[in-house]
Order: structure tokens, then C-alpha cells, then sequence
């Protein structure tokens, strides 16, 4: 990995507050971290630690109250929501812990929306999502609608969604948290399989300590702060990934 | 009723209220227009009621289409009370200076008429005075449209007459009287100055009575009736006018009653769908509830409970909107009225409304209420997507439709009063309902081919919308759908009637008919008409004659007789004959043999008849009618039987004679002609012929074109507006559907937004998505009305059916633009939800 390239994601200072009834609650407060590229980072934290939020924050699917974002040379904060939307669409990619799969549209057709949104040609865009979805062993479930497959099955067409617009980086929300042990497993090794092979970011949040370890590296937030960051490997390049002290 | 089913219904609904009063919305429409309705006829019938002696302006009426013997008029001075009389008829009339001539309903009045209510007229005191004055009172409308004022004069026949006033109502008479040909109204002794009551001529004579309160009208007709025999006199009494009159506001809002049923079909169609998404949705509930022990009848009880509380609510609800419509819907039909209406709340036709719209929306929903029963307690612990309606046994499932159509005809039958009516319309909406289905299923499916490849994602993704998981996609095309229809289909049959008129108005065809031509005038109109340049097409000689006998037995013997079933409209009419030697384009004989000559009266003659009186006498080839031909009696035998095209503007005749017979009658003439021209040369030949021969009529055949599109057109906006029920409960279950998957959409848009979808191309999927939509319900309702329109031409009028796509298109596109404006009302609400969401997964 190059130790020079920039963090692909720099979160500094960020804090958001929640406002309710007049009564204000900071759910995250002044977190800072950056991530190199080719990273696998997971996030964990007990519930209410502020984990979504975070990931919401750093995937541009919500404002700061404070402080910033930058993911791949892009401030998050002070784009529109339509910019932020190109950016999610060029840079990042997702996996959700209930699959979020379009139930109108097939296993590959699911898979072309993203290349699809920003107006690519139908044909290149197929056979892409086709050659993804071999890639997690779906190649003869191609035509099937999400109704006729299986979590697990679900959750494979999700994370080839997740890079056929070869993201930098690539956020993945519990992508383990509906499905049983063994389908878990496979999951995992076809996420971080791809991960390693497309040279891509992965941010990981999670409950599930087993998952978190397999990453590069651990971050754990309680009550809205970080409290601690370890690297699990000793190859990491420490200036992109920025522990803070 | 269990006390933990009501407190769970409650408990249950109380989160989602604005959703259950959603999904009960469906049918506040169709109530609406129910309600509407029932109080417009309760109101058309208090008015009646109310004001039944101005419907006649009189206690009684006697009326003769001949002038009345000294022996009437003896009996009427018998009769005492107050007496007025009148003489009416359809003649040519020239207004103004500059002669202009138009056929008009021409009334005589001598003496007090009307005794209840008044002529109104402008200004006011010109109705008690003309008959002083010797002057006219002359319908508003062609007054404005010819540019008349007070003071100007009219030529009824010899006599010229100064205007003194504009007729603004005259009792027992709506507006639309004018349609038929402006109103003229003269004191009785011009009339018979006018030289206009010649051979020929229809005419009513009428004497009117105005008699004490205490005085038994009825029994008065009687002992009339009695003493008067077989004479033509026709009774008109206070009650059997107000009978008439309530028959056919009866009739009307019946039919109207129907169309607004439709609407409340449709609506209660939404809710069930909507019940049964709901159901669907409260899957896991239901099992929750079932595995903590809740009976299935108490499950029951506690969706049942809601199901009932919301047809209640919209049934309420549309009830209100109902009594609102019912204030302004006496505009539609002001012209068909001859009074003001009397307006006020009807209860009994706001709770017969509300029970039906309560009755039908619960019928509706029993098949997806008793589907709650087949949601097993095991999905509490696995979840599935399980179709609680798919379960149901195929026995129950039969049952269910089967008594939900009894129950819906039933009340049906008590709307309409006629369990066959009721039995036929369910009939045809059975019928239009499963096409519009099956039709919206082929559109849909062929839809879904259309997700090409080379169509962009934008436009794959709105089309694959439509095929969302509990999108109700075939119901909203169905709802929508049917309002397409009812529009469509009625002005289809509009078009067809004026496009079946018109076709006999080419340059060949006839233009101008004049008829009550006198004998010694025949020559010289035809003379008049060719030196105007037109050609005379037929020139018809007319006998009047009645039957005297027919098989034998005399009209007298045949109408005394108590088993008698022929119509005695058929025996008693005055028969207007014609003889020819040749058969016309608009005759053909369908029995027997067509002789055109025959050898004088001494020996019986062979007659064709056509079929509407073969069917009206009950005869058949070979019987013998005898015909009192002005004292003469002529002994006939049916000869032949024709088919007769009524709708040729030529004189076209019931019985005719073969040549050889009338001939020495006394007969007048009806001449055919075409004006070659526009209408400024069709009225120079009317002015020219009324100028020469005041007693004879002319027919403007562009003027009766242009007189029945306005009537067809009223009558159309009446049948439109309650269609637009229909397309307002389609809207309605469309509105209410977008909010049952509000959900489903938000969590789309969310996720496409998640996924880098801009602002913009979320938008462009859900209006693809209405557009389509709406151009799915059009296409299926245009596709069945045009069918239905193929079959009217076919069967009903025999003509090739070209549709005015221009009208349909306009229809067609202002439902797609309507679905479209609901669409983007709902989209409002979609399109502020952050992306942040689909993570917390706070959308499901």
C-alpha cells in the first residue's frame, strides 16, 4: 500500500447534537480519525454509542452539527444534497444489515443501479454485474427478484451492488446482523475477499467482536467518543490512518 | 361484544388513524354522489308536490287534436268552474324587419290560463295584457339571438303581431322547451284570424278548469269519461301530471343513482384492497396476538371492529360532501326543470346513503377481513411474506363473492326499484369490471416487456414500480379505469346520434322539409323551390285517416272489451297515410309482398304496415283494418310488413297505400328539398316559401342538427358529472394507495438517494410511475369504450363507427395529468426524507 496517498476518509472534530424538546443531546462529540485506502476498519460500540451516526456522517447521509468530513479529497459539509448524492454514487459503496434490495427490480438489475443512475451504457453495465455476481457465487440466480432468495443470498447481491461502481471506499451497516452464523461467515470472506482484491476502503460497524477483529483496525465509541482505536495489523501506514491521541 | 376486542381495536388503531381514515376514503365519493343524488329527487319531489297545480295551471286539462264539436263545449259549460281554453301548434313564424323564419310552438290563450302560477314574462305586465293588446309574448332566447326587442313585431301566418313581451317561464315548462322550437304566445282569436288551422296542420285544443277546492277532479273525469265514450278527449288532472312528472324524475335519477353507484362500487373496491393490505401489513400482529392466546373469533372481532368503524367514517364523511353536492346540483338540470327547487336536508336520503355506502364497503370487505383467520401463529417467530386471501379455502372464498353480489343487487333493487334492472346492471358492471381487469392485467404485463434494455434505468425503474410488492396496480387502473369508460362511452353515443343525423345532411341530401302544403299550393312551391336553384327530392301527398275496425270488430268493441291488450295509443291515433306506387331507400319489407297499385275502395286494398304498429295492433300479414278516411270507410288487408328508418329526415310513413286509391281524398303535402348552399341560403328559401304560403311549415334540418346537439350535450354534462365520481373515487384509492405504500416509496427513494440517485431522477421514476399509470387506466377504459362504442354503432344505429379521437384524447389526457397531480401531491412528502434513514431503518 502507498504510505504517501491521502486518507480516503479524515473525519476532524465532529459532533452532532440531536435537538428535542428544546433539550439538546450530543450523540457525537469532537470525533476525529482518518482512514488510508485499502484499509478495513471497523467501528463498535455498545448501542447508543453513536456508531450509525457516525457512519451516517462519514457517508454524507447526514450534516454535522460541527466539524468535518472529507472522503476522497471531497468536504462532505458543504455540499448540497444533490452533490453529496454524486459523490455516494461515484466514491462510495453499501452494505445494510436488512440488504435494502429494490423489490421491484431482479438480482442483476439491482446490482447495474448505481452505474446505472449516472447513465451508463446498459450492455458494458451487465455484463459488469454479471461477472460481479459470479464473483459471489449468484451467477444462476441472475434473473431471481429479492422475494426469491434467501438473506444470505440477498445480502451477496447487495455487496456486489455495493462495488460495481468500484467505490473508494465501502460502508458496511451490521452486514451480518440478519443472518445465521455459517451465512454470516461466508458474508464475511466474500466482503473482505472483495475488499482486499478491489483495493478497496472498508468501514465496517458492528456488535459482532468476531467481525470487528478480522479487520485492520478497531475503533470503539462510547457515549458519542472515541475510546479506543487499535490496529489489529502492524502493516497499516499509521500517518493515514490517524489515531488520534 | 367482547369488552378485549373493542379495547384492542382501539388500542391497535389509535397510532394510525389518519391511515385507517386513508383507507376508508375510497368510498366517500361514491356516498357523496348516492346522497347527492336521493336529496335532489327528495327535493324534485316536495317541489312537485308543492307546486303541483303550476305544473298544469290548472285543476283540469281536456285537450282534442281537433277543434272541439258544440256538444263539448255544451258539456264544458256543464262542467262549471272557471274556464279558459287554448289552441297549440308547431307553424313558420317571420321576426322582425328583416323577415328572418323559424318553426315555432305557437299558443293561443283566450280567457284566464294558467290559473296557478304565472306567465313571466319582461316586462312583467305583459302577460296579463296581451290578450287586450293583441299583441305576442315571444321566448327570450330567440329574441337575443335574432336581436328582437319589445316593440318590434312577429307574422303568424296573415297576421302581424307587435311584441309586448319576452317570455321568461311559463308554468309547468323548463327552459329547455325552447330547444324544441321558440315559444310564441298570442291571444286565440289571432289564431283564427291567422288562416294557419288549415287540413294538415297539428293542432291541440285544450280547455283548462280551475274549479273550488272541494271539488272531486277524478270522479269529475270520470263520469266525463263515461259520458263521452269512444270520443278523442285526453284528461289531464293536478295528480296525473304530477304522477308523470315524478315518473320521469324518477327515471332520471335512477339511472344517475346508478352511475353514482358505480362510484361507491369502485370506492368500496379501493377499501377492500386497502382492508387487505392492511391485513397483510398486520400479519405479525395477528400472530403475536394468536400465539398470547387471542381467539381467531376475537382476531376477528378486533379487525372487524376497525373495518366497521372506518366505512362509518367514510360513509359519514362522504354523506357530508353529498349534502354540499346536493346545493349546486340544480344547476345541471335547471333547464329540464319547470320550477325553482324547493332544496332542503333530506334526511331520508342521507341515511339511506350512508347505510348503503356502510353496507356495500363492509360487504366488500369480508373477504379480506375472514383472511385474518388463515395468518398461522408461527409467523410470529418466522417472518414471511404471507398472503393471508391466498389461504382462504376456494369454498369460502366462492361463498363470499357469491353473497357479496346478492347482498349488492339486492340493494341495488330497492335503489332502482326493479329487481331486473338491478339484476342487468350488475350484470354489465360484472362484465366491465372483470374486462377492465383483465385488460389493465394485459397492460400491465405487457408493460413489464417493456423494460428493454435500451430503455434507461430512469424509465425501467418507474415501469418496475408499477409491479411493487402490494402496489394495488390492477385495482387503481380498474377504478380509474372505469370512469374512462363512463365518459368515454357516453360521448361516443353523443358523437354517434349527431354523426347518425348528419349523415343525412350531405350536399344530396335533404335540407329543408315543408309540409302542411295545401293542395292548391303543391305547384307553386315547387315552382318557388326550383327558381331558387334547389332540388325537390320527394314531394309527399298526406291523408289523414283513423282506424274504424280491425279483424272484424270495431275500436269501440275492441277498447270496451276488458281483455284487451292492444295499445290504444294504436287504435285511437290519428293516421297520417301516404300511396305510392314504389317503395323509398328508407323502407324494406320484411313480410309478404309489396303491391303498389290497386283498383279504388270498392275492393279491399292491400296496405303495407310497418312493423312498430303490426306490433302495437298485434297483427300480422293478411288482417283487415279498416280506416275511416274522412267519413269514408275503407276496408284494407295487411300485405305486406316494412322496416322503417325513422331516422332519414323524410317524411316516412306507418301505413302505406298503394297507388290508385287516395288519390280523390282530401290530402295536403309534405315536400322534400336541397338548398345547394350554407344555412343563408336554406333560411332565403324558408323566408321565400313562408313569405308566399304563411300556412305552411318548414323544417331547418341544420337547425333540428344544431337544436339536438344542445339538448344531447345538456343531457351529457348531467351523465358526466356523476361519472366524474368515479374518476374522483379512482383518485381517491389512488391518493389512498400511494399513502398504504408510502412506506415502500420512501424507503425506495431513500435508498436510491443512498445509493447516489439525485433529487431529480427520484422524481422523474415516481411521475414515469403515475404517468404510466394513468395512461394504463385511460388506455383500458378508452380500449373498452371504444368497444362498446363499435357495439352501439354496430347493433344500434347500423353505421361505421369512426370515434373523435380529438374529445377521447382531451378525456385521456386530463386523467393522466389528474394521476399525475396526485402523484405529485404525495411526492411532497417523499422526496424531504434524508438518506440517513435507511440506516436506522426507521422507514420500516
Amino acid at each position: 500500500m502507498d504510505s504517501n496517498q491521502q486518507p480516503v476518509l479524515r473525519v476532524t472534530e465532529l459532533t452532532k447534537t440531536y435537538t428535542s424538546g428544546g433539550t439538546g443531546l450530543t450523540v457525537l462529540d469532537h470525533v476525529s480519525f482518518s482512514i488510508g485506502a485499502g484499509v478495513s476498519c471497523s467501528i463498535i460500540g455498545p448501542s447508543g454509542s453513536g456508531k450509525t451516526t457516525l457512519l451516517g456522517l462519514c457517508a454524507g447521509l447526514d450534516l454535522p452539527s460541527s466539524g468535518s468530513v472529507e472522503l476522497s479529497g471531497h468536504e462532505l459539509g458543504i455540499k448540497s444534497e444533490d452533490e453529496l448524492a454524486r459523490i455516494r454514487n461515484r466514491h462510495i459503496g453499501f452494505v445494510f444489515q436488512s440488504f435494502q434490495l429494490i423489490p421491484t427490480l431482479t438480482a442483476i438489475e439491482n446490482v447495474m443501479v448505481p452505474v446505472e443512475l449516472r447513465g451508463g451504457a446498459y450492455e458494458p453495465v451487465y455484463n459488469l454485474a454479471k461477472q460481479l455476481l459470479t464473483e459471489v457465487g449468484l451467477s444462476h440466480r441472475l434473473d431471481h427478484y429479492p422475494t426469491q432468495l434467501s438473506g444470505g443470498e440477498q445480502q451477496r447481491v447487495a455487496i456486489a451492488r455495493a462495488f460495481i461502481n468500484e467505490p473508494g471506499i465501502l460502508f458496511a451497516d451490521e452486514p451480518t446482523g440478519n443472518l445465521d452464523t455459517e451465512t454470516g461467515e461466508q458474508i464475511e470472506q466474500i466482503l473482505f475477499d472483495l475488499n482486499r482484491k478491489k483495493g478497496t476502503t472498508l468501514v465496517v460497524v458492528t456488535h459482532d467482536n468476531e467481525l470487528a477483529a478480522r479487520c485492520d483496525r478497531i475503533i470503539r465509541l462510547k457515549a458519542g467518543r472515541i475510546q479506543s482505536d487499535e490496529l489489529t495489523r502492524e502493516t497499516i501506514p499509521a500517518e493515514t490512518n490517524e489515531i488520534p491521541a | 361484544m367482547n369488552y378485549f376486542a373493542i379495547k384492542t381495536a382501539w388500542r391497535d388503531a389509535r397510532s394510525q388513524l389518519g391511515s385507517l381514515l386513508l383507507y376508508c376514503s375510497g368510498i366517500i365519493a361514491g356516498v357523496a354522489a348516492l346522497v347527492a343524488i336521493l336529496s335532489f329527487r327528495a327535493d324534485v319531489l316536495l317541489t312537485v308536490d308543492e307546486q303541483a297545480k303550476e305544473l298544469l295551471g290548472a285543476d283540469l286539462e281536456i285537450l282534442q287534436n281537433e277543434d272541439f264539436s258544440s256538444q263539448h263545449i255544451a258539456m264544458f259549460d256543464t262542467l262549471g268552474g272557471r274556464q279558459a281554453s287554448s289552441v297549440e301548434f308547431s307553424s313558420m313564424v317571420v321576426y322582425g324587419e328583416t323577415g328572418e323564419t323559424r318553426l315555432s310552438q305557437i299558443r293561443g290563450i283566450s280567457g284566464g290560463f294558467p290559473f296557478y302560477g304565472e306567465i313571466k314574462t319582461e316586462p312583467a305586465s305583459a302577460a296579463a295584457s296581451f290578450q287586450d293588446t293583441g299583441t305576442a309574448l315571444v321566448d327570450r332566447p330567440v329574441m337575443r339571438q335574432l336581436g328582437l326587442a319589445v316593440g318590434d313585431s312577429i307574422r303568424v301566418g296573415n297576421t302581424s303581431l307587435m311584441i309586448s313581451g319576452k317570455i321568461l317561464e311559463v308554468p309547468g315548462e323548463s327552459a329547455a322547451f325552447s330547444l324544441i322550437g321558440p315559444r310564441v304566445i298570442v291571444p286565440k282569436e289571432t289564431i283564427e284570424q291567422s288562416g294557419l288551422l288549415q287540413r294538415g296542420s297539428r293542432v291541440q285544443h285544450k280547455q283548462f278548469f280551475a274549479f273550488d277546492e272541494a271539488r272531486d277532479v277524478d270522479a269529475l273525469v270520470a263520469s266525463v269519461r263515461k259520458a263521452e265514450g269512444t270520443s278523442q278527449l285526453r284528461f289531464t288532472t293536478v295528480e296525473s301530471r304530477k304522477n308523470d312528472f315524478s315518473e320521469i324524475v324518477d327515471n332520471l335519477t335512477r339511472f344517475l343513482g346508478m352511475i353514482g353507484f358505480i362510484a361507491l362500487l369502485l370506492g368500496a373496491l379501493g377499501v377492500a384492497s386497502a382492508v387487505y393490505v392492511y391485513i397483510k401489513r398486520k400479519s405479525a400482529t395477528v400472530a403475536t396476538l394468536r400465539c398470547l392466546g387471542v381467539s381467531s373469533g376475537q382476531t376477528l372481532t378486533v379487525f372487524a371492529i376497525q373495518v366497521v368503524a372506518m366505512g362509518l367514517t367514510g360513509a359519514f364523511a362522504g354523506a357530508v360532501l353529498g349534502v354540499l353536492i346536493q346545493q349546486f346540483l340544480p344547476m345541471l338540470f335547471m333547464e329540464f326543470l319547470p320550477f325553482e327547487i324547493v332544496q332542503q336536508l333530506s334526511w331520508s336520503s342521507v341515511l339511506l346513503g350512508l347505510g348503503i355506502g356502510v353496507l356495500v364497503s363492509l360487504v366488500f370487505a369480508v373477504l379480506p377481513l375472514i383472511s385474518v383467520n388463515t395468518i398461522p401463529p408461527l409467523l410470529a417467530i418466522r417472518t414471511a411474506d404471507f398472503s393471508p386471501l391466498a389461504h382462504l379455502k376456494k369454498s369460502t372464498f366462492l361463498w363470499v363473492m357469491v353473497m357479496a353480489l346478492m347482498v349488492v343487487t339486492a340493494v341495488l333493487s330497492v335503489l332502482t326499484d326493479s329487481l331486473i334492472a338491478a339484476l342487468a346492471f350488475m350484470g354489465g358492471l360484472i362484465i366491465s369490471v372483470l374486462l377492465l381487469l383483465g385488460v389493465s392485467k394485459l397492460l400491465v404485463s405487457g408493460l413489464k416487456k417493456l423494460r428493454l434494455p435500451g430503455f434507461s434505468y430512469i424509465w425501467r425503474q418507474g415501469v418496475a414500480n408499477l409491479f411493487r410488492p402490494n402496489n394495488q396496480t390492477a385495482v387503481l387502473v380498474t377504478t380509474l379505469g372505469m370512469g374512462m369508460l363512463l365518459i368515454g362511452v357516453m360521448s361516443i353515443s353523443r358523437d354517434m346520434i349527431l354523426d347518425r343525423i348528419a349523415f343525412q345532411t350531405g350536399d344530396d341530401q335533404p335540407n329543408l322539409v315543408f309540409y302542411d302544403i295545401q293542395v292548391d299550393q303543391n305547384d307553386d312551391i315547387i315552382r318557388l323551390a326550383k327558381e331558387n336553384n334547389a332540388r325537390v327530392l320527394q314531394n309527399v301527398p298526406i291523408v289523414s285517416m283513423r282506424l274504424s275496425e280491425f279483424k272484424g270488430r270495431t275500436i269501440q268493441e275492441i277498447r270496451d272489451d276488458e281483455n284487451n291488450t292492444i295499445s290504444g295509443w294504436a287504435l285511437r291515433r290519428e293516421y297520417r297515410v301516404t300511396y305510392r306506387s314504389e317503395l323509398n331507400e328508407a323502407e324494406t319489407i320484411t313480410q309478404g309482398e309489396w303491391i303498389g297499385e290497386a283498383d279504388g275502395f270498392d275492393s279491399v286494398v292491400p296496405i303495407s304496415v310497418g312493423q312498430q304498429i303490426i306490433d302495437e295492433l298485434g297483427a300480422s300479414l293478411g288482417d283487415h283494418l279498416v280506416f275511416d278516411v274522412q267519413g269514408i270507410p275503407i276496408e284494407t288487408k295487411i300485405a305486406s310488413v316494412r322496416e322503417i328508418d325513422f331516422q332519414r329526415p323524410e317524411p316516412n310513413f306507418f301505413v302505406l297505400f298503394p297507388a290508385g286509391v287516395l288519390e280523390p281524398a282530401p290530402q295536403f303535402f309534405a315536400t322534400v328539398i336541397n338548398v345547394p348552399g350554407g344555412a343563408d341560403e336554406v333560411a332565403a328559401m324558408q323566408q321565400a316559401i313562408v313569405r308566399a304560403h304563411p300556412n305552411v311549415s318548414a323544417l331547418d334540418i341544420g337547425l333540428v342538427l344544431e337544436s339536438v346537439r344542445t339538448f344531447l350535450e345538456k343531457i351529457e354534462l348531467a351523465v358526466q358529472f356523476m361519472a366524474l365520481f368515479s374518476v374522483l373515487t379512482g383518485l381517491i384509492v389512488l391518493g389512498s394507495a400511494i399513502a398504504i405504500s408510502r412506506f415502500q416509496r420512501i424507503k425506495e427513494a431513500v435508498l436510491l438517494r443512498t445509493l447516489g440517485a439525485v433529487q431529480q431522477q427520484v422524481s422523474r421514476i415516481q411521475l414515469i410511475e403515475y404517468a404510466l399509470l394513468g395512461v394504463l387506466a385511460s388506455l383500458a377504459g378508452l380500449g373498452l369504450s371504444l368497444i362498446a362504442g363499435w357495439f352501439i354503432a354496430w347493433f344500434w344505429f347500423d353505421l361505421a363507427y369512426v370515434p373523435n379521437f380529438v374529445s377521447l384524447g382531451i378525456t385521456t389526457t386530463a386523467i393522466v395529468l389528474l394521476v399525475l397531480l396526485v402523484g405529485a401531491f404525495n411526492m411532497r412528502r417523499i422526496s424531504g426524507r434524508k438518506p440517513l434513514e435507511i440506516l436506522r431503518a426507521s422507514v420500516n
